[in-house]
Formats: structure tokens, sequence, C-alpha cells
């Protein structure tokens, strides 16, 4: 760990207030809790699109009548320019499904590094479509696809038709007129390797260009729906308002693909938690708030109240933590309007607030309380925005003493060392990839067959055996160096290599056991997905979710207005709460 | 065929995953066979002959070594692909500099096959400052690679009549770790200039290599079955709604 990390958790003298130490954090139950925040990379990017007065143009708008054909948007950045391509099809009910194994979709699209020409247009007019099966030049960054909801999208269509905008209630049930079912980017299927973009200002922040696409297909759907209806009725039809088409957002189920992200990037896992840490830190930390602050936390908390009141979904566990959640928040009001000294003192009010959050309510309305005081002063914050990309490796130290890596596992790793992995339920899931287009799956390790093959995401198992291995070693033994262990024990190097590492990047080791019965993949859906700046995490079983992205974010004409980053907890009155 | 830099790494991981290679070592000789493709040698036809012609016991085992000095070692790869051990033996040579005032070390590695895949290792880790020196003969004709962090440069004097390295040699490899300050001249070609414009523009992999990388990486993948298809996103919901 670095000195200035370990001083950070370990005193408060950088920040006044420590951050929350890697064992309290990066753990499944609260990561699992996590809302968007400003230094979230949705919020990023439209706080760029907005600083640097990015420009959209629309290049090509070939759709017949029913709304199949193409499209080609340029996005005019200072540092260059990108084309967003899109592939409108024509799909059977019985070929639409979300899940990765489809082979059509309504919608194909792909983000592509400067202008395209007749010839491009038509190598990706053959490609893209086939998305998996076709091939990408080193031109195009992002693949993407998406199926319309059709309930939404036929219904929208036929009120726009009528010259009547969409109740905004019916919009609030689903929140997206397409949800997208992949978003590839890094070199995938011949596409452009993301290693080359850290040259590239525009994009050099995390999954900056898969978001970029995201928000182009947003536009794009608006753009389609509006055009179908048009052409249905020229005489009549009207454009979506702009209250409605806000809170118009991308749907998206994702599964178990971005849970090994998390597990295989601990480098990028720590920046991304630091920086939320030293954020939070940084806002507890301020001695005294003045009336405006207090005011817009208020304000804040009102939004988030009525955000939460129209959050519900099916799964019964994420149910329940709603309705926890919904009372902490209605308690929190009450004190606040009741005992204000209270709750927000004269000094430290924030670090008050957050002791008394943390003591009091469930990991949803702690973190929930994160993300409203990291609102409350996202200009203190937002320039950690930066410290959240990582191109470094993980490196082995090959002259360390294997007595000092003994003592590293002790003190970093004791979680793992606890486990009794000679039990079945310590084990019980093993994670593989399915012959079925390589769909990450989890399946049970005694009852399926397959374990033989199975992803390397136990490192607590791994950290484990290896302790195992030291602990027979003798005081000679324990004086060699790493190198020379390795050269004999190969088997031990990933293991090895990651315990160094994350000595440097403590919050880059989750401090769960992947493969036992009692973990839920969910948590580190969530997790992931609120750091790109999902909304609305609605599970649809431990192993997938459905969500929500951009609701209620500004679309492309919208980016010069001075509000352009206050849309967090999107609201849009369905349920009756104010927002 | 033309692909990028990461879907070669990628490929070239789950093969070694499939072969059964050390935790680890997988990662490094995947990065190491992009590398290789990424400046025009056979990285991923090295690879698949690697997997080919060894026993799956054999590459997960381990090498034995002896101290011959205060700093050097010789090492019995027992005819072992670099392909699954350059990066613990590279470990060893940097390690042992690192523990002694003029960061010197050296290593005899006997009975290695494919010691191109020494290169992107020495290439990947090579400490700040320091230089490491590789050189192999086979055939009458000397490989001498000098690697620092500021590239790579192949001895053109010592090949002979050679286009550039032979990629499948067997025999004693040395590798010596020094100051970059030690080194007398930078001789020879510099083999990696292109690397950066070729991952700006992709690289150009034969498609036989390809397919048996592919082949191999596929030995990771899981036969579907009923259980296990209602795991994935999307499962059980209609999609028409």
């Amino acid at each position: 760990m670095t000195n200035d990390l370990q001083a950070a958790i370990e005193t408060s003298e950088a920040l006044k207030v420590a951050l929350r130490p890697p064992d309290h954090v990066a753990r499944l139950d609260r990561m699992g809790s996590y809302f968007q925040t400003p230094i979230s990379f949705m919020r990023t990017l439209i706080r760029r699109m907005h600083r640097e007065n990015w420009r959209f143009t629309t290049d090509r708008f070939e759709l017949d009548a029913d709304g199949f054909g193409r499209v080609v948007y340029m996005i005019h950045t200072p540092h260059g320019a990108f084309s967003f391509v899109a592939f409108s099809h024509d799909l059977s009910p019985e070929e639409r499904t979300d899940r990765v194994i489809a082979e059509r979709w309504d919608a194909t699209f792909t983000l592509h590094d400067g202008p395209v020409d007749e010839a491009d247009l038509d190598r990706l007019e053959q490609n893209v479509p086939l998305q998996e099966t076709g091939r990408c030049s080193a031109q195009e960054l992002v693949l993407s696809r998406a199926n319309k909801s059709v309930r939404l999208f036929d219904y929208v269509t036929r009120t726009l038709a009528e010259g009547k905008q969409p109740d905004i209630r019916e919009l609030a049930k689903i929140g997206y007129l397409m949800r997208t079912t992949a978003v590839y980017g890094n070199g995938k299927f011949g596409m452009g390797d993301f290693a080359n973009l850290h040259d590239a200002p525009v994009l050099n922040a995390p999954f900056q260009a898969e978001l970029l696409a995201v928000y182009m297909i947003r536009h794009f759907s608006v753009a389609l729906i509006e055009h179908v209806a048009r052409m249905r009725a020229p005489e009549h039809a009207v454009p979506l308002a702009a209250a409605q088409r806000r809170l118009l957002g991308i749907g998206n189920a994702t599964g178990l693909g971005m849970a090994p992200f998390l597990i295989k990037h601990p480098i990028l896992i720590h920046k991304w938690l630091c920086a939320r840490e030293t954020a939070l830190a940084r806002v507890r930390g301020i001695d005294q708030a003045e009336a405006a602050k207090r005011s817009r936390f208020s304000d804040l908390l009102d939004r988030a109240t009525a955000h939460v009141a129209e959050w519900n979904v099916e799964d019964s566990r994420q149910q329940n933590r709603i309705e926890t959640l919904r009372t902490e928040l209605a308690d929190l009001r009450r004190d606040l309007d009741n005992t204000p000294d209270d709750v927000l003192p004269e000094q430290r009010p924030w670090d008050n607030l957050f002791r008394r959050i943390e003591a009091r309510c469930s990991l949803e309305a702690q973190e929930l309380t994160v993300s409203l005081l990291l609102e409350t002063y996202a200009e203190l914050i937002c320039d950690l925005e930066t410290e959240m990309a990582s191109n470094e490796i993980e490196t082995t130290l090959p002259a360390m003493r294997l007595g000092e890596l003994k003592a590293i596992i002790e003190k970093d790793y004791r979680w793992a060392l606890d486990i009794d992995f000679s039990s079945p339920e310590a084990q019980h899931y093993f994670w593989y990839y399915s012959e079925d287009k390589e769909e990450p799956r989890r399946g049970p390790r005694f009852e399926e067959p397959g374990a033989e093959c199975e992803m390397r995401l136990g490192f607590g198992r791994e950290v484990n055996g290896l302790y195992a291995e030291l602990a027979r070693l003798d005081g000679d033994g324990l004086n060699n160096l790493t190198a020379e262990f390795l050269l004999r024990r190969p088997k031990w190097r990933s293991t090895v290599r990651r315990v160094q590492t994350l000595t440097r990047f403590p919050y880059g080791e989750i401090r769960n056991n992947l493969l036992g019965r009692d973990c839920l993949p969910i948590d580190l859906l969530r997790c992931k997905l609120s750091f790109f700046g999902a909304t609305k995490f609605d599970p649809k079983s431990d192993l997938w979710t459905r969500i929500t992205m951009y609701q209620g974010a500004p679309h492309i004409d919208e980016l010069g207005a001075d509000d352009v980053d206050d849309w967090a907890f999107p609201v849009t009155g369905s349920s009756g709460a104010a927002p | 065929m033309k692909t990028s830099y990461d879907e070669v790494r990628r490929m070239a991981f789950r093969a070694l995953d499939g072969a059964r290679s050390p935790a680890g070592i997988d990662e490094d000789s995947a990065h190491g066979t992009a590398w290789l493709e990424a400046i025009d040698l056979p990285g991923m036809t090295l690879l698949a002959d690697a997997i080919d012609t060894s026993e799956p016991d054999r590459r997960a085992r381990g090498l034995s070594s002896g101290q011959t000095g205060e700093r050097a070692w010789r090492i019995d790869a027992d005819g072992l692909s670099c392909a699954f051990c350059a990066a613990t033996v590279i470990d060893l040579l940097i390690a042992t500099a690192e523990t002694g005032p003029d960061a010197c070390s050296t290593i005899e590695l006997t009975d290695a096959k494919q010691p191109l895949f020494l290169i992107p290792m020495a290439a990947r880790f090579c400490p700040d400052g320091g230089s490491i020196q590789i050189t192999w003969r086979q055939d009458g004709k000397d490989q001498a690679f000098t690697v620092t962090l500021s590239g790579v440069w192949l001895n053109e004097t010592s090949t002979g009549d050679s286009d550039g390295p032979d990629a499948s040699s067997t025999g004693s490899v040395t590798l010596t770790s020094r100051a970059v300050s030690g080194l007398d001249q930078m001789l020879g070609r510099r083999i990696d200039q292109g690397l950066a414009s070729t991952l700006r523009q992709g690289l150009d992999v034969d498609d036989n290599a390809y397919a048996r990388i592919a082949a191999y990486a596929a030995k990771i993948l899981v036969p579907e079955t009923a259980t296990s298809r209602v795991s994935g996103a999307g499962a059980g919901l209609t999609d028409n709604d």
C-alpha cells in the first residue's frame, strides 16, 4: 500500500476524516448497495460533452416508413470526430430475445473512429448486424445491439401519431424504448484496442466509448419513434415533449459477464472504490456547511425519496430492502425537520450525519447517503474522475522473500484464511464460459459437469492454498526469493502476483468467497453498474438484473444547459411523489 | 486475418488455460504471443506448436535450478517450451540482479524450446534502467537480443544471412541482466519499431495459426445443459414486452 493511501486510511491527517478501510468497503453486501454518484462514468461523459461543447449532426437518416434502414450520426469533439452507425431491422416476435445467445435484433450499432465513407458503410452493413459472427476493423470502437420494448414502442408511436403525448405513468412503468443486450468494446471481433485510446483524451476514462454508444442509442431510439409516428400520420404526428423524452433512458439486461470483470481487474476496481471513498472523506471532513448546502442536501433527500418511492421490483429480497430504505429515508426527513441541530450540527455536520446513518440504518441507506453527500458537493469531488482509469499491470515482485509474502497474506487476507475450503459449502459453485456464445455462467460444482474448466475467480481459495504451502516452509525456505519458489511451483504465479500487487491497491480485492454457496453475483453487478451510472436496479434473479441507463439525463440538444449534471435520482412523478 | 492485439491475447490465454498451463504463466505467455504477432513474428504458430508437442503434466511442472555462482544460475528446461516457463525464468534473472550491487545476473537455460517467448517477457518485465540480453545458437547462427524499456534490438551481425530470429530453436540460451549504463552499445536493428502503429491498425495473423489456437481455446468452454441455460441474463422472461 502506498504511504499516502495508508495514511489516508489509518489517520485523518490528509483528509480530516479517514477513508473507510478496505475490509469495511470491499464486501459484496455493501458493494451491492451502491447508487450512482457524480463520478459515475455516464455523469463524467455528460459533463465532458457539456464542457467541451460537443456537436452532434445527422449525416444519414435512411429509414423507410416502418423505421427500417440505416442512420449515421457524427459526434464532433475538440479532439476528433466519431461516427455512430445504426442499422434498424425488421424482427419477428419469435426472434426477439434479450439473451446474449440471440442471433438477430431490432437494431445493431457501432461507434467508429472518424467519419465513415460509402465503402465503410457497406462493410459495416454486412458485419454489424451479425454482431459476434461479423468482423470489425481497428476503426470500430464499440459494437452493440438493442431490442425494442415492444409494448411501450407501440403505445408511444400510436399516441405521437395521434398528435398526443404519451402518459408519463405509462413511460415510467418501463423507462426506455429500447434495451441493449450487449455492448462490446476493447478489441473484440477485430475492433480497436482501447490501449490506443489512452492517447485520446476524449475516451481515456473508463467505459467512455461504450457509454457514448449507449447515449447515442438512446438518441436514436427517440429519433426512430418520432420518425415512425411521422410516417404513420404526417399531418398529425408530434415529437416527444421534453419532459417525456427526458425520462426515457435505455434499458439493459446484465448477467454474469460483468461479474468476472471486477475480479479480473483488481487495480481498476481499487481505483474506482478508492475515488469514491476519497470523495466521501472529503465531504465528511467539511468543518461547517453554509445554508445553501444544507438546503441542497434537503432538496436532494426529497428527490431521492421520490425516486425510491417509484422504485418497485418483483424480486422479494430487493423489494424488502427498498421498503426498509423508504422507512429510513422518512425517518431521516422527520429528524432533519424536528431536530436539525442533532442531525446536522454546526461542526462537521456531514460526518455527524454519516455516522448517524451508519449506526442506525441499512446498507442501502448508508450507500444512498454516500451518493447524497457526493451530489451535494459535486464540485468538490469531480476532479476524482481523472483518478479512475488505469493501465497499470499486475507485476510479480520476484526478489521478495517468501517470509514477507507470508506476512502480507496474514495481514491482508485474514478473511480468506478463515474460510474452511475443505467444506463443500465453500466451493459450492464454479464459474465458467458456456459453449453457447461463450456466455459466462455459474453452476453447482457437485451437480453439473465442467468444473475442470472453471474460471479463476476463487482467489480466496487460491490464497488459502498458497498460504498452506508457505506455512510448511522452515526458516531457510522462507528466506528464498519469490522467483525461486515460482520457478519450482509455477501454479502459484497468478496468486503470488495478485497478493504482491494488491498491497498497493487494497480496495481491489473483494473480501468474499465467490465460490461459496452464499455468494450473490447480483451484488457484483450492481456495484459495477452503479459506477457506470445506472439506476432502477431490477434483479430478475441472483444472477442477472435489468437496469436503466441515462434516465433523466439531458439529450444532445440540452447539453448546453447550466444544470447539465443535475440528473441524479430521476423522478417521473408517476407515483404521486413530488420530485 | 485482421485482429486486434487483445483478441489474440484473449484467444492465446484461453488456449493456454485449456492446455492446463499454470495460472499466471498463461496470462504472461498470452501477452507474449500477441506481442510477437504485433511485431510480425509467428507467436500463434509457435504457441500452437508448443501445445501440440508437450504433455499436459509437463507444462504445469516446475523447473529445477542450481546456482553456479553468486548471481548465476543454470536451469534445465528438460525440453519444455519457453511458452510455459519464460516468465519464471525472467523473474529469476531480475530478482537475482536486484539482490546485487551492480544489477548483474546470468542464467544458462538448457534444453529449452521456442526461446523466442523469452523476448516479450523480457520486454514486459525489464526493470527501469536495466537491460536483458538473450542469446542462443541454432544451426550455426547466433541470435542475440538486447531488451530495455526503450525497445528491443536483434544483433544483425550475428544472424548471418537469416532474415530474422529463428523461431523454433531448441538448445541452450544465455540470459544476462545488467544496467543499461553497462551496455557497450545497442547493436543490431530495432525489431519492435512498428509496434505502436500495428496496435492502431490491427494485427495480420495467419488464418491457420489462429484456427489452431481457437481450437485449443474452445477446450475451456463448458457444454450447454438445460440447467445452465436458465442462468444467463435475460432468462425466464418474455422478450416481447
